[in-house]
């Protein structure tokens, strides 16, 4: 027998917490949700596994492996997102064949399957359905030829009243079930009190009892003394709790947490690797990195200043040096370029004798302003010399270097409109990407490639920059200040 | 019926907004200037946590492996010889056992019983003596070779299995490495105490050997894998040694 775990639920109603994971991998009591899906699959005896990903697949594909560490073999399936099971099925051609018991992998359970299959086994209907709890099917047996298993997908839809009661005839009703679809912030919440409680039936706690009311994972540091009164604490693995922290009510923290001192934390849960800073106060709330949502009203805040409350790994230490670091070379190329600011001077006069310098407008690093969409970059003021030889013209942009505004390397973004927000994620991740002089587009690619192309490289760099590519792109462009591109105009037009 | 009903989250009021009012004046420059300095500290201690645990384990495991290694390089060789005079076959045995999260590994032991010791263990089930089905041990077994019984009572045999903790299948201290065969026999919970790597001495076996049944064993390993640390495990390694010389349990 197969079991087929659907996980491509996009998140869109769970956002902001499905921003950088996918529904199936937040974590619920310190274990991610798709991992009681599989547990109470190899607890059931079922060895083939398929799971179907959407966005983040290769995230659970890290997290799960082969599925060995449960002795089960774990195949995995990419798919558009949200698709029809029934659609998914018919694709990968297993319709009619082997035994097959569907579930969704981003929705919770208790433990049933192994009770599931015992019962529908025996039934001689080809679709038998189990788990109905508040009108929705939480697993499905199949074996034969009918594919009327769309009751799983994601959006339910309701189905015609007539359907409806066909169906009802080939459910199986289990025991002790209970189940969360996960589909509100609020159930997430709720889902996360419960499951830290063990008040679902048969799934592994990530923690061991460690005095009353408290539950850790491994190496978590937190001393009872930090409890209100009737306070129940799920600590994840590695986190640490300041003793000057208070807990009170039902908390759940999950792993790799930091509480600084003197925080307030009152029915709350707390994601992985947050840094909840010294005196902040969460109540009712979601903390996911720098943002605080409200679990009844739905609202977001985001903290103003990333030491309240921000996620640790987005602060890197590279980050504080980075700063000074390119501003000090930026000056130590300005000086060394000093020799040819005459030459540039007179190339740009005798290009165009009205006027020298042209001021335009760049994108900032130093500056940050609100938008209708959120938070953007700023704008500052830079000039070039209005000679077409690139590497003369680009000379007073180090000033902007200097000033901060720019980095050396990073991505090259001039009279870039305003306000203008790409829909596309590497749109997206480009607009976030830290601006610099010269950049990815302009040391790699060759001079005459379409804007998309450019775009394209732009994405790459901005999704696996580090100190190790920056350092290479700056001996490159070293490299290339004797090269024909630095001194002969292009074309058509400027870079 | 889902069971949110049965949690109302508690409205207090609407101080979760102002986390200034709970804190003192820091708008100042030096204020927000020490608290990302208190930021950064954390962090590197955040950093020094989360990849230091492993790294500090692995690192003692290579340095100790290595030191051990020199140390009984005599010894094994001597044992090698004799083991090569008493009986035909190669002198180490190789298995595989499963190590952390269910990964396969080659597993090294110094050969203590005949060549055709695994035929003549189907003859030998009824004398299991380990409690709990799953485990296969029994003490005056009849296959062992004479010098085999020696370099088994005082754990001889398991050296090669530094070189296991060298390459990083094994660490010194962790639960005992477990054959795939009992492995698929495991429970969800039995299968907890894969989540460490595997030791060449562990947690029940510095004090009481191989004497308590299975279920227990499991028991201990999740305790360990739950609880484990530096000092824990040195702490392991020196009860090891009183229970090697004395030769406790094992056979």
């Amino acid at each position: 027998m197969k079991a087929i775990v659907f996980a491509d639920r996009l998140g869109v109603e769970l956002q902001p917490l499905t921003d950088r994971t996918c529904v199936a991998l937040l974590p619920l009591a310190c274990k991610p949700v798709i991992q009681y899906t599989i547990e109470d699959l190899a607890d059931a005896g079922i060895i083939d596994v398929l799971i179907a990903t959407s966005p983040f697949g290769d995230q659970i594909r890290a997290r799960l492996g082969d599925g060995a560490r449960w002795g089960l073999q774990i195949d995995y399936l990419p798919t558009r997102g949200e698709e029809r099971p029934s659609e998914i099925l018919r694709r990968i051609g297993a319709v009619g064949g082997e035994e097959l018991v569907l579930l969704r992998g981003d929705t919770l359970r208790s433990r049933t399957v192994r009770q599931f299959l015992a019962q529908a086994q025996r039934t001689k209907t080809d679709v038998v359905a189990g788990g109905f709890e508040a009108a929705r099917t939480s697993m499905i047996f199949h074996c034969g030829p009918n594919l009327e298993i769309d009751q799983l997908h994601w959006p339910p839809t309701p189905a015609a009243p007539g359907h409806r009661r066909e169906f009802d005839r080939r459910t199986i009703a289990l025991d002790e079930f209970q189940s969360s679809a996960l589909d509100t912030i609020e159930e997430y919440f709720q889902a996360n009190l419960l499951v830290a409680d063990g008040k679902y039936s048969g799934l592994l706690i990530a923690g061991t009892q460690k005095g009353r009311g408290l539950i850790c994972g491994r190496r978590a540091r937190i001393s009872p003394a930090v409890l209100g009164r009737s306070a129940r604490v799920f600590v994840g693995a590695g986190s640490i709790v300041s003793s000057r922290a208070s807990l009170c009510g039902r908390v759940v923290i999950s792993d790799n947490a930091v509480i600084d001192r003197d925080a307030v934390i009152d029915n709350s849960v707390i994601l992985p690797s947050t840094f909840v800073g010294q005196s902040v106060v969460l109540r009712n709330a979601i903390a996911c990195g720098s943002q605080i949502v409200d679990v009844a009203s739905g609202k977001i805040r985001t903290m103003d200043h990333r030491f309240k409350m921000v996620d640790l790994n987005d602060v890197s230490l590279a980050g504080l040096l980075t700063g000074a670091v390119n501003r000090m070379l930026g000056l130590l190329l300005l000086v060394a370029s000093s020799p040819l600011w005459p030459v540039a001077a007179v190339a740009s006069a005798s290009n165009n004798p009205n006027f020298v310098l042209r001021k335009f407008r760049i994108r900032t690093n130093r500056r940050r302003q609100l938008n209708a969409t959120g938070p953007c970059q700023g704008v500052a003021s830079a000039w070039q010399f209005s000679t077409s030889i690139p590497l003369l013209r680009d000379l007073p942009m180090l000033w902007a270097v200097v000033r901060g505004d720019l980095r050396v390397i990073g991505i090259r973004k001039l009279d870039v409109p305003r306000g203008r927000f790409g829909v596309a994620d590497s749109e997206k991740l480009i607009e976030e990407a830290p601006c610099g002089l010269i950049g990815p587009a302009q040391l790699s690619l060759p001079r005459d490639v379409p804007p998309a192309e450019t775009a394209l490289t732009n994405a790459y760099y901005a999704r696996t920059r580090c100190v190790r590519t920056d350092l290479r792109y700056l001996l490159v462009g070293l490299a290339m200040l004797c090269s024909k591109r630095a001194w002969i105009p292009p074309a058509s037009g400027p870079t | 019926m889902s069971l949110s009903h049965s949690i109302t989250p508690t409205f207090l009021d609407q101080d979760w907004f102002d986390t200034e009012k709970s804190r003192p004046a820091k708008d100042s420059q030096s204020g927000r200037f020490m608290a990302y300095v208190r930021l950064h500290a954390r962090r590197v201690e955040w950093g020094a946590r989360v990849a230091g645990s492993d790294l500090v384990k692995r690192s003692f495991d290579i340095v100790a492996a290595v030191i051990l290694m020199v140390l009984f390089a005599p010894t094994v060789l001597i044992v090698a010889s004799l083991i090569r005079a008493g009986s035909p076959g190669a002198v180490v045995f190789k298995q595989v056992r499963i190590g952390k999260y269910g990964k396969p590994f080659t597993f090294w032991k110094l050969r203590s019983m005949y060549a055709d010791a695994e035929a003549r263990k189907a003859e030998l089930v009824s004398k299991n003596e380990v409690a709990g089905g799953i485990l296969f041990k029994m003490k005056r077994d009849p296959r062992i070779t004479p010098i085999g019984r020696f370099i088994r009572k005082t754990s001889i045999d398991e050296l090669p299995q530094l070189w296991n903790v060298l390459i990083g299948d094994m660490s010194l201290v962790g639960p005992r490495p477990a054959l795939p065969r009992e492995v698929r026999e495991y429970s969800l919970n039995d299968r907890q105490r894969l989540d460490a790597a595997p030791g060449i001495t562990c947690f029940w076996q510095a004090s009481g050997r191989s004497d308590i049944a299975f279920p227990q064993q499991v028991e201990l390993d999740v305790k360990y894998v739950h609880s484990q640390s530096l000092l824990l495990d040195l702490r392991i390694l020196l009860q090891t040694i009183p229970a090697v010389l004395l030769g406790r349990g094992a056979y």
